[in-house]
């Protein structure tokens, strides 16, 4: 049994001069939610694609469950399920005709077929609907279908690929239940990837942030959300006072100053970027040196210490961007 | 693998059996269209020619000219009281061709300056003219090879006595009434003179005979529906071509095809699964238009059902290859709403499925179109068996089996 159901290391994926996926290397434990969390285009589903074989590195390599992704990809398909980003279904067959029907592909038949069929539908919370068309369910049903499909063959290593988009609260609440169950229950790996840093934080022992193709942070969110201290005071300015910067990094509660470019429609000011180590201590100690030095504040943003602030300092966007 | 391919195959029928417009341009308008066709054409297999008939001579000749050219089965008369209005009415169009025997033919043919039959032609429609023109000569033959036998009896008696060495005398000595024997003699020669006529058109010295180009003559001539009935099938089955390029069109851009490729299949039992429905679709088109010609039409399915069996199925896989090679190469929607469409339309009318072709294959034979319309004229007009039909079937064979592994070759799921 390998330490790590996945190892993927130095994976890179060119397209022309187009680096999509640039020297990427994480593990995933067996039993491990692992989110890759970052923009669309930053590479994620690319990530997943080269994983589950849909097309090989262009460089690097990556093993799941001691398996090579380009020797032994046959074995490697029968210990993976994968839910893609799309509505990858048949709006006029029905929910159960769609999962009957990645079963078959899968080779399973007859009364195994059946029974797991019956049971990923019953799982996604889909049994009264699974004979109705797709063409005829919420998008959230939809997205829940797309999951049942993705665990017929009972992976031991889920790839759930933005799961989420589109979906009501209410689907989306049953996505996040079945993900916590199947990995409680079951023991499943889950490799997730997301947008939404809430999803993130909820669901994933562990993250890695990646941004234009290069993983740029991995570690528990806790620990990632720690990393930033007591969050982060943006303060916009009338110009970018390279005194004022050195100040305000001097004061006891501040760990770091900068000066960032401001956001559309902010052209003209001046942002400070504070990451402090105590959030309402620096904000007082700020506020009362602008005070006292006659620095004019034109806006005051105070960002919770979240992996949104996380990955806007990282990056210096935001998530949605 | 062969779990796979049926899963994939009754996945696709049931998702293809939401189209339902294309079922009815599939299985429907093939029908309609050999009928719309048979009825325009009749069902010779010659084309029936719609023409006016004025006729204004008084005389025998005439008449046995209108008589003669009612019995042609392939003009469709409508007779006109002149010559003035047929003009007209050709003239505007309403008609391809006026045939008009004039007054006093009757006794025309029986001088020397002879008659003359007028045909006369849009000349929009010149072209096929000839078409009227042999159907008239036909027609008028007989009527006019009377008509010299007698004007050529009639000169042999108006010639003087003294050409034959008898004089006048001679003749009343011998007590010979001469207008008796003139007559007895102009009805004896005129009835031997038809007769060897008529042999010699029965029975010529040199005879043009028409045969079948093989041993295996047709019971009897082939009717427009034998060139119909596998024409327009074969044509509307390769419409399936447009479904199946839709069908992978929508797969691809809905994530369907990432998700089948992150299964444990490969390309070739995917593509089978693809094409494998389609082929058995077009084959139970084809059955079904055949069968529902028998009962419409009367067409004659032949004697040799093991061939026309075979050639169905190889009709169908070649459909079926074609069109996932089509399938795989057309990388947008509009190429998928279009280039099938095009191409069905462009490979029907070069391989004559559509009309049937007087001119050298050519071209036609790189079709399958081609091998299929001919294999199965073969089997049912010219009752052929299965040696008959096998370059059809070997070369119906050939071209399922070159694209689909040429659209093994093509296909990207990505």
């Amino acid at each position: 049994m390998p330490a790590f159901i996945l190892e993927a290391r130095n994976l890179v994926k060119k397209y022309g001069d187009i680096i999509a996926v640039n020297d990427v290397s994480f593990t995933i434990e067996e039993g491990e939610v692992f989110g890759l969390l970052g923009p669309n285009g930053a590479g994620k589903s690319t990530t997943i694609a080269m994983l589950s074989g849909l097309f090989p590195p262009t460089s690097g390599s990556a093993a799941i469950c001691g398996l090579d992704i380009v020797r032994d990809l046959a074995k490697v398909k029968q210990v993976i399920g994968v839910v893609p980003q799309e509505l990858a279904l048949y709006p006029t067959l029905s929910g159960r005709e769609n999962v009957r029907f990645f079963g078959e592909l899968y080779g399973l038949r007859g009364k195994t077929l059946s029974a797991r069929v019956d049971e990923v539908i019953g799982y996604v919370g889909m049994s009264e609907r699974a004979n109705d068309r797709v063409q005829t369910y919420s998008g959230g049903m939809k997205r829940r279908i797309n999951l049942a499909a993705g665990l017929v063959n009972q992976p031991r290593l889920l790839f759930l690929d933005e799961p989420t988009v589109g979906v009501d609260p209410q689907s989306r609440n049953h996505i996040f239940e079945s993900v916590e169950r199947l990995n409680r229950e079951r023991g499943m790996s889950i490799l997730y990837t997301t947008h939404y840093m809430e999803e993130a934080e909820r669901l994933c022992h562990r993250v890695g942030i990646i941004d234009r193709g290069k993983l740029i942070a991995l570690d528990t969110p806790r620990r990632l959300i720690e990393s930033l201290g007591g969050g982060i005071i943006q303060l916009g300015l009338a110009a970018a006072d390279e005194a004022v910067r050195a100040a305000v990094e001097a004061l006891p509660a501040v760990r770091f100053a900068t000066f960032v470019a401001a956001e559309e429609g902010a052209e003209g000011k001046a942002i400070l970027k504070i990451e402090a180590s105590h959030g309402n201590e620096a904000l007082l100690q700020v506020l009362h040196y602008c005070n006292a030095t006659d620095v004019d504040i034109l806006s005051l943003d105070l960002l919770e210490p979240n992996l949104e602030t996380v990955f806007l300092n990282l990056t210096g966007k935001s998530l949605r961007d | 693998m062969l779990r796979q391919i049926w899963a994939l195959t009754r996945k696709e029928i049931k998702v293809a059996a939401e189209y339902r417009g294309q079922w009815l341009l599939v299985f429907l308008t093939p029908l309609i269209f050999i009928a719309v066709m048979g009825a325009t054409f009749g069902a010779t297999g010659a084309p029936t020619v719609a023409v006016y008939l004025v006729n204004e001579d008084e005389g025998r000749l005439g008449r046995q000219i209108v008589s003669a050219l009612r019995d042609e089965p392939t003009l469709a008369l409508e007779m006109l009281d002149s010559r003035a209005e047929a003009d007209r009415r050709v003239g505007a169009g309403q008609r391809m061709a006026a045939i008009v025997i004039p007054a006093g033919l009757s006794a025309a043919v029986l001088t020397d300056a002879g008659g003359v039959v007028e045909v006369i032609v849009d000349p929009a429609r010149e072209q096929s003219a000839g078409i009227v023109l042999g159907q008239v000569q036909a027609a008028t033959a007989p009527m006019l090879i009377d008509a010299e036998v007698e004007r050529a009896v009639r000169t042999v008696f108006n010639t003087a006595p003294e050409t034959f060495g008898f004089t006048d005398e001679d003749l009343a000595s011998l007590g010979v009434d001469l207008e008796a024997v003139a007559k007895f003699l102009a009805a004896a020669i005129n009835g031997v003179v038809s007769s060897q006529v008529q042999d010699a058109i029965d029975d010529p010295l040199v005879r043009i005979d028409l045969r079948p180009a093989s041993d295996a003559a047709p019971r009897q001539a082939p009717t427009v529906f034998d060139y119909l009935v596998p024409g327009y099938s074969v044509f509307f089955a390769f419409f399936l071509m447009g479904l199946m390029a839709e069908t992978i069109y929508e797969e691809r851009v809905g994530g369907a095809l990432r998700r089948i490729f992150s299964l444990p299949i490969r390309r070739v039992p995917f593509l089978l699964g693809k094409a494998l429905p389609y082929s058995l679709i077009a084959m139970l088109q084809v059955v079904s238009v055949f069968a529902a010609s028998t009962l419409l039409f009367d067409y004659d399915l032949g004697s040799a059902p093991l061939a026309l069996i075979l050639l169905i199925v190889a009709t169908g896989l070649a459909v079926g290859g074609l069109g996932i090679l089509v399938s795989v190469l057309v990388r947008s929607e509009g190429q998928a709403n279009s280039v099938p469409t095009l191409l069905t339309l462009v490979m029907a009318a070069v391989s004559g499925a559509l009309f049937p072709s007087i001119q050298a294959p050519g071209l036609a034979q790189i079709t399958p179109h081609y091998w299929a319309v001919q294999g199965f004229l073969t089997i049912t007009a010219l009752r052929g068996d299965l040696a008959d039909v096998l370059p059809n079937l070997a070369a119906l064979l050939a071209i399922a089996l070159a694209t689909f592994t040429i659209a093994v070759w093509r296909f990207r799921h990505v």
